[in-house]
């Protein structure tokens, strides 16, 4: 097979494209971000895979402005105008930027496909689908399996129904923030409750707490922060969202139970506020 | 499916800081040929490759060699740029124009041969945007980008051997095009 004929098209860039380039990657924002991230890498190597583990179940909820740096510095340089801590989890809300919208990708977390059939037989703990959704609601074939492929347990499960005119319901199931439960055996706070997250909320839709079940719950009102499953399949599937703080089309709720994380996201024209608590609630 | 020497090979290099200079060295060229020849403009490629390294540089910090190698990793983001070109200006056909070589223009001494070299160019991405989607994407990268089939599969998701088969028929293809063209 004769294939030199196809290669006549490559060509260097052009040196001054290239120079900009790089000359354009060497300022900030570009190296900013890069140097924060070495400072985290020698600051906390000992703690790289905790860390790692940490990043994959907080990524997972974490919208827009979300970094994993110590309290004090985040506080520093952002205005928390609420703390909301419940079963082990952290929950700081800001509203430093009111209108937050748009789209995102990392490959820092990847999914791996599969079917929520699948989940139930794999992975009995995370298949805890509702038993009531709003009429008219599918369950998808396509759910994400969040989690390092060396381990033989995911840390989450996403699964997500879909209407007709493409209303769009997704429950993400994770391990719990307090596998070992909240206090030690003195009563202090375990130090291993770690799960923290960060969200930007828009001036008019300010969290509230509610019960699903008797236990705390958080709700973000106009939050949508939707996964993108509809990609063709690749060995590595990055984690593509889009998050908008003001949408007055959806719901955010987070809650813990019996060890376990749930969030529930919605994007739909119908779907109330009871409706998600009653989702939520049929939830075994 | 990731072999166990591919988890220990990346558990390893995970262990090594990324010198992004040198990935910036090695892979503006690539990713710049593989937009060409996806796109066939050479300032729309110029464009959708800044674009890529600007948002690979800007989330760079997130990066793990766990889950994939730097050029795995860019070509990943490239693909995504690009579709979201293709998404956003749908009409993206209409703005391609074939490469013009004006700014070197020929001396009369060798201007006969490269006459033919800019036809064969155009003739070359006329096929190419003549294409399906698939067998476009897979011939920019190999002849574009020049990866391996090895690395195709992993950029796209198709096995080697499928990635083989698909492009062994499109060159054989365009190349019983490419010789009808020049009978």
């Amino acid at each position: 097979m004769n294939d030199k004929f196809l290669y006549q098209l490559c060509e260097e860039p052009e040196p001054e494209f290239a120079n900009n380039l790089r000359q354009k990657l060497s300022q900030p924002p570009y190296t900013k971000l890069a140097q924060d991230a070495k400072t985290r890498l020698f600051t906390s190597r000992y703690f790289t895979t905790k860390r790692m583990v940490s990043a994959l179940v907080a990524l997972s909820l974490a919208f827009a402005l979300t970094f994993f740096v110590s309290p004090v510095v985040r506080a520093a340089v952002i205005d928390i105008i609420e703390t909301i801590i419940i079963k082990g989890m952290t929950v700081w809300v800001s509203d430093d930027v009111s209108a937050v919208k748009g789209e995102s990708e990392t490959y820092s977390v990847i999914w791996t496909p599969v079917r929520p059939g699948d989940i139930a037989t794999n992975y009995p703990d995370f298949a805890k689908l509702p038993t009531w959704v709003p009429s008219g609601y599918l369950l998808q074939d396509r759910a994400a399996l969040f989690g390092s492929m060396i381990q033989e347990m995911p840390d989450s499960v996403l699964v997500e129904w879909k209407n007709k005119h493409g209303d769009i319901i997704q429950l993400e199931v994770s391990k719990g923030s307090c596998p070992n439960g909240q206090v030690w055996e003195s009563g202090a706070p375990r130090s291993d409750c770690t799960y923290i997250s960060f969200i930007n909320v828009d001036l008019e839709n300010q969290p509230e707490i509610i019960m699903i079940n008797e236990q705390t719950a958080i709700l973000f009102p106009g939050l949508q922060i939707l996964m993108d499953l509809s990609d063709p399949i690749q060995p590595w599937n990055p984690y593509r969202r889009k998050f908008d703080n003001r949408d007055p089309e959806a719901f955010f709720l987070i809650w813990e139970s019996d060890g376990m994380r749930f969030t529930i996201a919605t994007k739909s024209r119908t779907i109330s506020k009871e409706d998600l608590i009653r989702l939520a609630e049929s939830i075994p | 499916m990731i072999s166990q020497i591919d988890i220990l090979q990346a558990l390893r290099s995970m262990r090594q800081p990324v010198d992004w200079n040198a990935v910036y060295e090695s892979e503006l060229p690539r990713i710049y040929n593989y937009f060409l020849y996806k796109v066939c403009n050479r300032e729309l490629a110029e464009d959708l490759t800044a674009t890529t390294f600007e948002r690979a540089w800007t989330i760079r910090s997130k990066y793990s060699s766990i889950l994939a190698s730097p050029s795995t990793w860019l070509f990943g983001i490239a693909r995504n740029v690009l579709r979201e070109n293709f998404r956003r200006d749908k009409v993206i056909e209409n703005k391609i124009e074939p490469i013009q070589d004006n700014e070197h223009l020929p001396s009369a001494f060798d201007v006969e041969q490269s006459f033919q070299e800019l036809q064969n160019k155009v003739l070359l991405q006329k096929l190419l945007l003549e294409l399906p989607e698939r067998e476009h994407d897979l011939v920019a990268l190999k002849y574009g980008a020049g990866l391996s089939n090895r690395e195709i599969a992993k950029a796209t998701g198709y096995s080697e051997s499928n990635v083989g088969s698909i492009l062994h028929r499109t060159v054989t293809n365009l190349q019983r095009k490419w010789d009808e063209r020049h009978e």
